[in-house]
């Protein structure tokens, strides 16, 4: 809606055309002249700087507008201030019973499109008043010198308003035209090329063969290519052999493991409470039944309502009500002397935030004690979101057997699941008879329960009662339940604008390390642009069209010409975070890939799937520093044998002690839902991977693999780094062999000690000193800045 | 470099790249800088202190048994004040259904100290000594009456799971003073205590902020920080040997790659290295004199007593260890208090006088805060209702005690007063955001300008609270 401009009347005119004239004077031509974009230049100048006074915030009667000013909406912006702050105030005594005041005399704008000198904005961002200046001081916020050019120029150009990009419809774009049509694979590649033309930027060399297999498998599959897949790959000239490796990839079950594993994160999966003592709970049934919906290419809208409301389909397999655990992961408290109530709200707040966050990138958490400060949501969008979730059965504080059981109602007995998933690894499921010990999973079960707005957030101050709804500012709800069902048609039903945008932004995140938007968490106005918003609403659609089919869509990123390039840093481009896409994707390994590496290639990795969460090697005594007391202590028993070298996907998720291999490599605790890991590069990390059982005991095992090959470090290097060595690399490895072998020659007692380490036992038939001397060889290798890199 | 000439090196970098106008390389290297190549401050203003010990009491002691001085109790005693305390805000769940709520005197001896008169308990004779280097605050509130929030609370400004402790706060807004060490460490007193609360290791976490802001746990025995110790047994010498090819072969890739990450690795193994004589040395205590056991207690010499932390605590702070964090549980004492308490003082007492004397003897205490205290205080009434010798205090939240030491708080104060059941303050309330932001602001911090952008917001340690206190400054 584009209203006439309105202008001031002449009583106002001295005022504003004086500063208006020093204004003038202050303009310096800085920005070029392309014209000003309002979604790209403008809001988030005016989010971030302004909405915290001037935003969707008004409290009750738009008394926390100050000035009168709101600057979310086109008609705020535009309208007499004098107007405005006369409505608050008919507003406030309306509510008060008072008289209505009345208005006062004369006009005021904050904006006059096509006129910054008449406009107050303007003359407030250029005043050198420290009581007039705006951002006000207090505030700490600033406006830059392009910033205020900006905003300016936008009124002279007359102040077009836009609808904020995430919120409008996805419709598929046309695919834009290149010069270098030889370069594209596919639709992926038109987008990024037509970006990179335009900017006068080639596109990096494609990457090695070698590079581009290693890079893939670990994207896929969480592991590096064997030396077999290498050579097979590197002999296969024909034009699909790429195309070949990831139907390959795609089909294995490390795929399956591979997504799950993110989902976790996502899901908020851990193996226990979380809080106070943090006790253990079973939830890995839930775990394994994401890892079978990826093995099957569950269709992703089906895996999100699975998840979101299995419980309310009709007549609900065990497996569905299984996938409802997605909501009963968070923590949850056994603390005494908590309330009940607090808690349960507590729990329905965390249900409501992961939805807001995983499905619509959106900060819900904002709106529980407040209107949004950004972003056009209310308190009665967010309790209306929360309503769906707060018709759970649970309790708050421990209930049935809460401590004892190791579950809270509701949940089901897994043990006693007739549908226990069959992938989940080669054990015999059980045959329904019950011997087997209770495995109590948490699920979702529905308990009528009115809704109230909660003051401040507070559970014990109910407002106004509100129905099960979603965001106001979002497409309507439909014809659809009332419930947690229908709200998982409302979220994939094509009209959504934010579910697939949301969702193909955090796969596209997790095979270049970043995604096209750079808050996956954030799709608000105070989120960060998409660095190419067509592609993003193309992959959309593609996602969307192809029936949620994940596989697919991995299968055009990674079969695309833009993941294909080089992953060479080009300093000239001056794109450290790769936004233009000028070259191929590198990143730090997450933590699970770096340990399930080292596993791969030291020939110790148990391939099973699913069932309970292990306890591999871990340093004595980091449960202990739970410091709980010894009546609510849990045991660390670290594992004999298979348990010892699961995928780290299975290492036991302890969320108030995590395994300090994985939070030292940036696993987040999973207190909370979390779409983006950090990548950090600490002292701490190099003392794991040099001094960690299992990083030596893999590189033991894998020279004792290459004591009989031709090249021994030839061996041992292309295994661990899917490529030959260089000369300098050869000659600074064969004299650090050398002078190992002669150190362990004269000190066999010294090799004995480095075969010890870990449980699987050293090769007797092999001569110890010349093990020794290769596996420090290997730890060498494995604790190379590009092996736990993926490139 | 020097801190400042870091720092300054640090503004001009930023500065440069604001001025190069809202282009894409320099949106991109702005947020190179914010994710990892060095914190992002900058002092707001000159600094008057430069560490943090933190010693915290987890549990909640009692302050009408060990600080608050309350002759209305022995008046009262027995009396049920439930129609008083019902107006002051929430009980917990243990007592809120209680139909009385009976006055309990202490069992123990208050007399003033010093030449401020400090009033302080008979259970604490060594904190008695040194009243007058300490600013002893008795109106501290906060928000939450369960261990898991309230801990949270203090720690991270925040009840709920996902935010930054202080410590961090600290490491990303200052970094760090030291080559060889952690800028935030964290010890925890160990053995089965009763009583005890558990330690969420969130409460040293670095919540939304880069993971490498995160405390490091130093723990007792040979091996005090995890994966220090190398299992196979190779001497320094071998282990250097192997970090030069490491490195060699790391700085082809560097050259190849271009990518910083690499050099950022290079560095971090060298002090990897370095840390595995670092910390053996930190610990080692050959070189302290008798006189330090006399002063600490011969607890000091035992790895994993508080004693040996306050120590240690000492050792950080000469090593420039920017935040120190300690933890000593068992204050829970819902019943039985006059079993427990004498014990966790006995445990304590000695040991944190001692840490401040040190510190102000080797002039390290002007600029080292030291802050003694717990997540929340205990009520005046009996937590079960009856009135025994064996009495036991509920969790309170609405005033309790910490003593805060050095680093330009004031010394020989007492702040702050409470009405006659220590049960709200009635004059000069602190609540957690304003230690925090006067914590803070000694460091050179401005708690308002101190952010981190996640999820669309700039957030903070004080959230949108807390004041610097003034008061309580020199």
């Amino acid at each position: 809606m584009k209203l006439s401009p309105p202008y001031p009347t002449r009583k106002a005119w001295p005022l504003v055309g004086c500063l208006g004239f020093f204004a003038l004077l202050a303009w310096i031509p800085s920005v070029s002249a392309a014209e000003v974009s309002f979604n790209r230049d403008i809001r988030p100048i005016l989010s971030d700087r302004c909405f915290a006074c001037h935003g969707p915030d008004g409290g009750e009667f738009g008394e926390k507008w100050q000035g009168g000013l709101r600057l979310d909406t086109e008609a705020g912006a535009l309208a007499d201030l004098v107007d405005s702050e006369h409505a608050i105030q008919v507003k406030k005594a309306a509510t008060g019973g008072k008289p209505v005041p009345p208005r006062p005399k004369g006009s005021r704008f904050a904006i006059v499109p096509g006129k910054p000198d008449q406009s107050l904005l303007v003359d407030r961002i250029m005043s050198g008043d420290g009581d007039r200046i705006m951002p006000p001081p207090d505030s700490h916020l600033t406006l830059t010198v392009a910033e205020k050019d900006l905003l300016k120029r936008w009124i002279a150009e007359g102040a077009v308003w836009d609808g904020h990009w995430a919120f409008q419809p996805i419709l598929r774009p046309p695919l834009p035209g290149v010069k270098d049509a030889d370069w594209v694979k596919g639709g992926i590649d038109r987008f990024v090329l037509s970006r990179l033309e335009a900017k006068r930027v080639a596109p990096a060399d494609e990457a090695a063969r070698g590079t581009w297999l290693r890079r893939v498998s670990q994207d896929i599959t969480g592991l590096p290519p064997t030396l077999a897949e290498i050579d097979t790959y590197l002999g296969d000239t024909s034009a699909d052999a790429d195309s070949k490796v990831v139907d390959r990839l795609l089909a294995s079950p490390d795929y399956a493991e591979r997504m799950a594993t993110v989902w976790l994160d996502n899901a908020r999966y851990a193996d226990s409470n979380g809080f106070q003592f943090d006790n253990a709970r079973t939830m890995w049934p839930w775990r394994d039944w994401v890892i079978d919906a990826f093995r099957s290419n569950m269709p992703y809208d089906r895996f999100v309502t699975e998840q979101l409301a299995g419980d309310l389909f009709k007549n609900p397999t065990q497996r569905q009500l299984v996938a409802t655990g997605f909501n009963r992961n968070h923590g949850y408290s056994i603390e005494g002397g908590i309330n009940d109530e607090e808690y349960r709200v507590m729990y329905a707040n965390d249900k409501t935030t992961t939805a807001g966050t995983l499905f619509l990138g959106l900060t819900m958490e904002c709106t529980r004690c407040h209107d949004h400060k950004y972003d056009p949501l209310t308190m009665t969008d967010y309790y209306s979101l929360y309503a769906f979730f707060n018709t759970s059965e649970e309790a708050g504080a421990p209930g049935e057997g809460g401590r004892k059981k190791k579950a809270s109602a509701p949940y089901l007995d897994y043990s006693k699941s007739p549908a226990k998933p069959s992938a989940a690894g080669g054990k015999a499921a059980p045959t329904g008879k019950h011997k087997n010990p209770p495995v109590l999973t948490m699920i979702m079960k529905e308990k009528p329960r009115d809704t109230h707005i909660l003051m401040q957030g507070q559970f014990d101050q109910p407002g106004k009662k509100v129905r099960p709804d979603t965001p106001a500012v979002l497409p309507n709800f439909g014809d659809v339940p009332r419930n947690r069902l229908g709200l998982a048609q409302w979220l994939t039903n094509d009209n959504n604008p934010l579910f697939a945008r949301v969702t193909v932004n955090r796969l596209w995140q997790q095979f270049f390390g970043i995604g096209l938007v750079d808050t996956p968490d954030n799709f608000g106005m105070q989120g960060s642009l998409p660095s190419h918003p067509l592609l993003l609403d193309w992959l959309a659609v593609e996602f969307r069209e192809n029936g949620w089919d994940y596989r697919h869509l991995v299968r055009k990123i990674v079969l695309s010409a833009t993941y294909k390039q080089s992953s060479t840093i080009r300093p000239a481009l001056q794109d450290p975070d790769n936004r233009l896409l000028a070259r191929g994707p590198t990143f730090r390994l997450p933590a699970e890939l770096i340990r399930d590496q080292a596993l791969a290639v030291g020939r110790l990795m148990t391939r099973e799937i699913g069932g309970p969460s292990v306890m591999p090697y871990q340093p004595d005594g980091v449960w202990g520093d739970l410091n709980a007391p010894k009546s609510h202590a849990e045991r660390y028993v670290q594992a004999t044998g298979p348990g010892l070298y699961r995928k780290s996907m299975y290492t036991y998720w302890r969320r108030a002690v995590p395994h300090p291999a994985m939070s030292t490599f940036d696993a987040p605790s999973r207190d909370v839902c979390s779409v983006k890991r950090e990548s950090t590069n600490t002292p701490l990390q190099a003392l794991v991977t040099l001094h960690g059982p299992t990083y030596i005991e893999a590189s033991r095992r894998l020279a004792e693999a290459g004591i009989g090959r031709e090249d021994p470090i030839l061996h041992v290097f292309r295994t661990l780094l899917s490529r030959p060595p260089r000369d300098k690399e050869l000659q600074v490895l064969r004299e650090l062999h050398t002078a190992r072998l002669a150190h362990y020659a004269k000190n066999p007692g010294a090799a004995a000690t480095v075969l010890q380490v870990g449980a699987t036992p050293a090769d007797p038939k092999l001569d110890a000193g010349r093990v020794a001397a290769l596996a420090d060889v290997c730890h060498t290798i494995l604790n190379l800045s590009e092996t736990i890199t993926r490139k | 470099m020097h801190e400042i000439e870091s720092t300054l090196a640090r503004m001009s970098r930023r500065n440069a790249l604001k001025t190069i106008g809202g282009g894409l390389g320099s949106m991109a290297l702005g947020n190179l800088l914010a994710k990892d190549t060095g914190p992002e401050l900058l002092c707001h203003h000159r600094p008057a202190a430069r560490r943090v010990i933190y010693l915290f009491q987890s549990g909640g002691p009692s302050q009408l048994d060990l600080f608050d001085h309350k002759p209305a109790l022995k008046k009262f005693h027995g009396k049920d004040i439930f129609e008083y305390v019902q107006k002051q805000g929430r009980l917990t769940g243990f007592t809120d259904k209680h139909k009385i709520h009976p006055v309990i005197d202490t069992k123990y001896r208050f007399t003033q100290h010093g030449e401020c008169g400090s009033w302080m308990s008979e259970l604490l004779p060594h904190m008695s000594r040194v009243v007058d280097d300490v600013c002893t605050i008795r109106t501290v509130s906060t928000t939450p009456v369960n261990h898991d929030p309230a801990m949270t609370f203090m720690q991270t400004g925040h009840g709920l799971p996902g935010r930054p402790s202080i410590g961090s706060w600290l490491s990303y807004g200052l970094g760090t003073m030291n080559r060889n060490l952690p800028e935030f460490v964290v010890m925890v007193s160990s053995g089965d205590l009763a009583n005890m609360q558990p330690l969420n290791s969130r409460l040293w976490g670095n919540g939304f902020l880069p993971g490498r802001h995160q405390g490091v746990r130093f723990r007792s025995g040979a091996d005090p920080v995890l994966y220090l110790k190398d299992p196979t047994g190779k001497s320094m010498q071998e282990k250097r040997q192997i970090l030069d090819a490491i490195n060699e072969l790391n700085h082809e890739e560097l050259k190849r790659s271009h990518n910083p990450e690499v050099e950022t690795r290079i560095s971090q193994y060298e002090m990897a290295f370095r840390m595995q004589t670092s910390v053996p040395d930190l610990s080692d205590l050959s070189d302290e004199p008798e006189s330090t056991f006399k002063l600490y207690g011969e607890d000091a010499r035992k790895p994993g007593t508080y004693a040996f932390n306050c120590l240690m605590a000492r050792r950080l702070a000469e090593r420039d260890v920017r935040y120190i964090q300690l933890y000593h549980s068992g204050w829970d004492h819902h019943f039985n208090l006059p079993d427990h308490l004498p014990k966790r003082c006995k445990e304590t007492d000695q040991a944190s006088a001692a840490l401040i004397t040190d510190l102000k003897q080797r002039g390290l205490l002007d600029d080292t805060i030291v802050v003694w205290g717990g997540e929340f205080g205990r009520t005046a009434f009996s937590q079960n209702g009856k009135v025994a010798a064996s009495y036991g205090r509920d969790h309170h939240a609405n005033c309790f005690t910490k003593i805060v030491a050095g680093g330009g708080f004031k010394a020989g104060l007492n702040y702050g007063e409470t009405d006659d059941f220590s049960y709200k303050a009635v004059k000069n309330e602190v609540t957690v955001h304003d230690l925090h932001a006067t914590i803070l602001h000694q460091l050179g911090v401005d708690h308002e300008r101190l952010t981190y952008l996640f999820q669309g917001r700039r957030y903070r340690l004080t959230d949108v609270h807390g004041k610097v206190m003034r008061d309580l400054l020199v």
